[in-house]
């Protein structure tokens, strides 16, 4: 590989990085400041519209919804600032791969099981279906995949 | 020159994304709630003439509260035009960007307008014009289960047309008439079941004996207005029929007709006030609607369940509190974003850290 593509490819691994923790940071600000009118609820706002539609899900018992909201939200913030801070790379962008392969699988078994028509990634910023969701994590993934591969390649 | 590059590609998107963020922070306003004001600005504008849909947009879209006024939708809908936009694209662009520029206002009307001319605009005609026209005047008849919404009759017909011309149109063996297309809304028309028709008439027939209205009047009779199906297909217009009956009968043999209720009126003693009775997101019992306050009473008609105005309000705040943390956030981000890839660039080119160039 010649110097320029080397060091071209080297800018996957910071831009894969900084690209996926800026997705993570924004679904989570979505989640908490999202809207939603809930049957039988009413208007709820903030992370209680999170918690309500994994309810809806109904993959998770209905007692931990609360619990996982949360953990999901905190996950996304913790992971998004430490893909930015381009401390312990490798482990932040493997980390970040886990938690996306997990959402994947969650999503997975709502689509086949009919739980849910859209995740609910993003609150109600936007409707996405979950083969669309779906395809946003793995490209997400490869992307970072990527960058680790190529960096240490280049021995970046 | 590599440097250059590299600090060229860094500086773009150091640019880049504040701006992407904050186009996402103007547009990206929840599209599944303003889809909901949107129908329930028109379900207020046309008051109480309304039936029941249920809309399929994704899966977020919920039931909608029906004592949001049209100006509160109006409003929030106004906040973001853009996001209306987009929303709509899906039914054309150019009735998009003509509403883009109309809706500005914020008015009911222009709501209103979108509502039925993008249904109208794909009406093709011929054998669907009868099947509109023998959609029901007026009424709510459904409501319990997930995303319900309420249209005024006229949108509704007009929607029929354009669902109607299309080739995914289906009716159950429930009675319910579904009707898919490529609009940014699906929609699908509840039509009672008959059987649940009947007992649900001649309950009320008796549960509204000696009941009053919330004012201290005997209600003494209700009148219901239905519509027939037949074959899966609506008849004409004329096939409606208005039947008054006194309260407190048990056998209400013209009811055993199984016409689907889609509104119940009663009259009042002293007969000032005309009012409509129907059931609540929440609760799908019957309870009585105020026409003209559009407060909810329980069965008993003395608890007010819902005040509009103070649910409109609480909607609205709910709505409302989380776009400023929204807006703010998304800030935060893409400045984080970008000194995340100012650190990169200057580790790249320099090495290290924020070092001296090597």
């Amino acid at each position: 590989m010649s110097g320029f593509a080397a060091r071209v490819v080297a800018m996957i691994d910071p831009l894969a990085r900084v690209g996926v923790g800026g997705v993570l940071l924004a679904a989570a600000c979505m989640k908490l400041t999202q809207f939603a009118v809930v049957p039988a609820v009413g208007p709820v706002s903030g992370i209680g519209a999170f918690v309500e539609q994994i309810r809806l899900h109904g993959l998770v018992p209905t007692g931990l919804a609360i619990p996982v909201a949360v953990v999901v939200v905190a996950l996304e913030i913790v992971l998004g600032t430490w893909l930015l801070l381009h401390v312990r790379r490798v482990a932040a962008s493997a980390s970040a791969i886990a938690l996306l392969a997990a959402f994947s699988g969650y999503l997975f078994v709502a689509w086949i099981t009919g739980a849910a028509g859209s995740c609910a990634c993003l609150g109600d910023f936007a409707e996405q279906s979950i083969p669309g969701a779906l395809l946003r994590k793995a490209g997400l993934a490869g992307a970072l995949c990527a960058g680790i591969v190529l960096a240490r390649r280049g021995g970046a | 020159m590599i440097a250059q590059f590299r600090r060229a590609v860094f500086a773009v998107m150091v640019c880049a994304m504040p701006g992407v963020l904050w186009a996402c922070s103007v547009c990206g306003q929840g599209a599944a709630p303003r889809l909901q004001l949107l129908v329930s600005a028109a379900e207020r504008y046309a008051s109480v003439d309304a039936i029941a849909l249920e809309a399929v947009y994704g899966s977020a879209l919920a039931e909608y509260p029906p004592w949001i006024s049209a100006e509160s939708a109006a409003r929030v809908i106004a906040e973001s035009p853009s996001r209306l936009v987009a929303a709509t694209h899906r039914d054309g662009r150019s009735r998009s960007e003509r509403l883009r520029a109309s809706d500005t206002d914020g008015s009911a009307d222009a709501l209103w307008s979108f509502v039925a001319e993008g249904a109208e605009r794909r009406y093709t005609g011929s054998d669907n014009d009868r099947l509109v026209r023998a959609a029901p005047r007026s009424g709510v008849s459904r409501f319990g289960s997930n995303a319900t919404m309420h249209v005024p009759w006229p949108m509704l017909g007009r929607m029929a047309d354009a669902f109607a011309a299309a080739d995914d149109l289906s009716i159950d063996d429930d009675g319910e008439l579904t009707m898919f297309s490529s609009l940014s809304l699906k929609l699908r028309v509840v039509i009672e079941n008959e059987t649940s028709l009947v007992r649900r008439v001649a309950s009320l027939a008796r549960d509204t004996a000696g009941l009053s209205d919330g004012r201290g009047r005997e209600i003494v009779a209700v009148e219901f207005e239905g519509y027939l199906p037949v074959a899966g297909v609506m008849l004409p217009e004329r096939s409606t029929v208005r039947v008054s009956f006194p309260t407190g009968r048990e056998d209400v043999p013209v009811f055993e007709t199984s016409y689907p209720v889609t509104e119940l009126r009663w009259t009042v003693n002293p007969p000032d006030t005309e009012h409509l009775l129907r059931t609540t997101p929440s609760d799908p019992s019957w309870n009585w609607l105020d026409a003209k306050t559009s407060d909810v009473y329980d069965r008993e008609g003395g608890t007010l369940l819902y005040n509009r105005k103070e649910q409109d309000r609480a909607y609205l705040t709910a709505y409302d509190s989380g776009r400023t943390p929204r807006r703010v956030g998304l800030v935060v981000i893409a400045v984080a974003c970008a000194a995340s890839l100012v650190v990169a660039w200057r580790r790249l080119t320099f090495g290290g850290g924020a070092g001296r160039p090597s």
